[in-house]
């Protein structure tokens, strides 16, 4: 291992993905992916769609295996699940059939927690974003934010040191998906969370990140990194912060040119 | 190149399947021969019986008396089924006032009437037509009356909006988007109208295929009866199987001619 | 103009109007009516003159009424209905755990589901001298038989229900540390509850028909017996009266089965 990823929260390096297409053809998914997330820190990664953002996501997770390079997270190289991840999804994936307060509890539930103790944590952590009421609902009930809302609270209750997001805000409407970037930050300073968060959404890297990375496609690898300096705590007020205009525009230039090539090759 | 493909992962999926087809045959063929049971003969005198069979026209007979009895009771039942369903899906009134009655033949066992059908109509014909109306009539009417209210109705709004009149509709919008309900209800008709007519045979008794299976199992005649069988499961499986083509074929036909 | 506005009348024909048929009370004299026609023209096609002739609504009644007070017909349900429910519960238990194995099981949907597949198209009442040359004019004979009648629907029904979980919900389980029996009992099983329930609905329409089969042709117990006793005096009415009174309760039974159905279902909606 190199020694600046000893104290990382979470190291890829030289990691590659094939896809089997069937019919004995493949897709190279990722290719020699190198990055590095500090403990504490925020890093978003975003690209064209089909870059592979999530593919890395998942190998993080532990629910997707890899062909080359080396996965560790907190200096542990990564076999499959741990209780020190938890997962935001795109599509919440929220159990329909479980109250609010089960699907939060969920993960403690898989722990072996018994019923009273993890419903007592779970209803901490629904308090924690503002769905205290809502314990008893069902998922269906709930608009989308409240849904992703009840998703982080789930991550949250396993109690885990590494939060990987994968595109949480991409199903919600344009308005909630302003607050529930500042509920975010605001939760995340209160822990020493180490997170890594996909979108498509310049402007939601920017505001949320301490870095940017972005990847090209094709195969997916990282071509950029953008340090963010803007100054926490970050609030609405940030989004027309003059340097937060010009940071979304450079990464708005650096997605262009892939964007217009079809997401094709990219002069990196 | 890609069909050669297709066709050699088809047959690696179907590998277990057939392997284990080989596998019964050759335990059948064996405890037929070993264990000397009257009811368990050897799979190769089933064969033999078969052949046999067909060769004197004992099963060919019945086969073609049977396939014309479906073909009237399935007739019968798309006729006046499409009606009842298309009266379903266009008026509220026929709704609610038929509708219950189709819905409880749907899935009640209809196969009840048979004894009723066969005091009525006499140990002929017309009883196993009627079971084979019995069984499929509901299931047509459903289909019918799900196709009629397929249409899309943003689709109807629209070709409304560039002034389609009636016909229009029907042909442009509702026909294509209800084909393919209306061609399941014939599938399962036909499927379920099978099902009728050899229940209906069985139950009669001195009929058709069904008859076979049962003066062969009355009295033990156990080739025969197993070859009966065979060729009832074949006679099934390629009925459907031929609808469900049909089907297909007409289908893209039907959506080619209007795109 | 003209088609803007014929489009605006369509769509208030369609929305906002309330139709006759929105009434509770309207749709009830419709429903009355159309029995009310039904049974008067039963009543006129009818003829009580001979017992072999097409019996009309009130004679049949009558007939009912006297099997029901003489016991006959209560025990024959009774006995029935012993059949279905031994020959039903095992084919849920049994298709339930083919299905859910095969949706999970390659090389077992491989080998099973196309003799599932074929087994769905075929009349099973043909395999019924089989059954009975193997097992006897027995109880177990007419079990079995019933539950051949329903397998296949539930085994096929399962297994859709099976695969059709939402693959993201088993994600978010792995993701948090659930191996494979976890998956199954934490997420696969109960979001397919209600595919399975439908498959058990189906299943339980077929094992009526099977239940049918099997005393009709097995000959020596309950309502089939009933019924081939009346069938051999020639008298149309106790024939009619039973068969009515099976396909009642069928569809009873069914209409609870889609009550259980649409209630384990209700998260789904």
């Amino acid at each position: 291992m190199s020694e600046n990823s000893d104290g990382a929260a979470i190291a890829l390096s030289g990691v590659s993905k094939v896809y089997e297409t069937g019919d004995d053809r493949t897709f190279r998914a990722l290719d020699g992916v190198e990055l590095s997330i500090r403990r504490g820190e925020f890093v978003s990664i975003i690209g064209p769609s089909g870059c592979g953002k999530t593919t890395i996501l998942k190998i993080v997770a532990g629910i997707l295996g890899w062909n080359d390079g080396d996965v560790q997270v907190l200096g542990r190289s990564v076999t499959g699940p741990g209780p020190e991840r938890a997962t935001v999804f795109q599509s919440f994936a929220l159990l329909p059939w479980l109250s609010v307060l089960d699907n939060v509890a969920f993960g403690l539930k898989l722990r072996g927690m018994a019923r009273d103790e993890r419903h007592r944590r779970a209803r901490r952590l629904l308090e924690s974003v503002n769905l205290a009421d809502f314990a008893a609902a069902y998922p269906r009930m709930l608009s989308g934010g409240m849904q992703q809302r009840v998703g982080l609270a789930r991550a949250l209750a396993v109690e885990p040191q590494v939060l990987l997001m994968d595109e949480p805000f991409s199903a919600i409407d344009a308005q909630t998906r302003l607050l529930l970037q500042t509920d975010l930050l605001d939760i995340w300073s209160r822990t020493d969370l180490s997170v890594l968060f996909i979108t498509h959404a310049m402007d939601e890297a920017v505001f949320l990140s301490d870095r940017v990375l972005i990847m090209g496609a094709r195969p997916g690898r990282v071509i950029d990194e953008i340090a963010i300096d803007l100054p926490r705590p970050r609030t609405e007020e940030t989004r027309r912060d003059p340097r937060f205009v010009e940071l979304t525009g450079y990464v708005w230039d650096r997605l262009r040119g892939m964007i217009s090539k079809d997401g094709g090759e990219v002069a990196a | 190149m890609i069909a050669g493909r297709r066709v050699r992962t088809g047959i690696r999926n179907a590998g277990p399947f057939l392997v284990s087809v080989g596998v019964l045959a050759i335990a059948w063929e064996t405890v037929g021969r070993t264990a000397d049971i009257l009811t368990i003969p050897p799979l190769s005198s089933v064969l033999a019986a078969f052949l046999d069979m067909w060769v004197r026209g004992i099963i060919t007979a019945p086969l073609l008396d049977s396939t014309l009895a479906l073909l009237t009771g399935l007739a019968i039942s798309l006729f006046v089924g499409t009606l009842v369903g298309v009266g379903i899906g266009l008026s509220r009134l026929v709704e609610l006032s038929i509708g219950p009655f189709v819905k409880a033949g749907l899935s009640a066992p209809m196969i009840a009437f048979v004894p009723v059908f066969m005091m009525l109509f006499g140990i002929g014909s017309t009883t196993r037509i009627a079971t084979v109306v019995a069984f499929s009539i509901f299931i047509v009417a459903t289909n019918a009356a799900t196709a009629v209210r397929a249409a899309d109705p943003r689709q109807l709004e629209m070709a409304r909006s560039f002034g389609a009149d009636r016909w229009q509709l029907f042909w442009q919008v509702r026909l294509p988007a209800g084909a393919s309900y209306f061609l399941a209800g014939t599938r399962f008709g036909v499927s379920r109208g099978i099902k009728g007519l050899i229940n209906g045979e069985v139950l009669i008794a001195v009929i058709g295929l069904g008859g076979l299976v049962k003066q062969y199992g009355t009295v033990f005649s156990m080739d025969q009866l197993y070859a009966v069988i065979i060729l009832i499961i074949l006679y099934a499986a390629i009925g459907v199987g031929l609808v469900t083509l049909i089907g297909r074929v007409v289908l893209r036909r039907s959506l080619e001619e209007v795109n | 103009m003209k088609v803007s506005f014929r489009t605006g009348g369509s769509r208030r024909a369609a929305g906002s109007s309330r139709h006759w048929s929105e009434l509770r009370s309207a749709r009830w004299g419709v429903r009355l009516a159309t029995l009310a026609v039904f049974l008067g023209a039963w009543q006129w096609a009818g003829d009580d003159s001979l017992a072999l002739l097409f019996p009309t609504f009130t004679r049949t009644l009558e007939t009912f009424i006297g099997l029901v007070a003489d016991g006959s017909l209560p025990l024959a349900l009774l006995i029935t209905n012993q059949t279905l429910v031994a020959g039903f519960g095992m084919a849920v238990i049994i298709g339930v755990t083919i299905g859910v194995l095969s949706a999970r099981v390659p090389i077992v949907d491989r080998v099973v589901s196309p003799y599932f597949n074929l087994l769905v198209a075929v009349p099973i009442i043909a395999l019924v001298p089989v059954v009975q040359a193997l097992m006897g004019l027995s109880f177990q004979a007419r079990m079995t038989i019933v539950a051949l009648f329903a397998l296949p629907y539930i085994v096929i029904n399962s297994a859709v229900a099976v695969r059709r979980v939402d693959p993201a919900l088993v994600e978010m389980a792995r993701s948090y540390g659930a191996g494979r029996l976890a998956v199954l009992r934490e997420v696969v099983l109960p979001a397919s509850v209600p595919g399975i329930m439908t498959g058990i609905r189906i299943g339980l329409g077929q094992a009526l028909i099977g239940m049918v089969v099997a005393e009709l042709t097995i000959v020596g117990a309950g309502v089939g017996s009933l019924i081939v006793e009346m069938q051999g005096r020639f008298r149309v009415a106790p024939v009619l009266a039973v068969a009515i009174t099976v396909v009642l309760q069928g569809v009873i039974l069914i209409t609870l089965a889609e009550w259980l159905e649409r209630r384990l279902s209700r998260w789904r909606s």
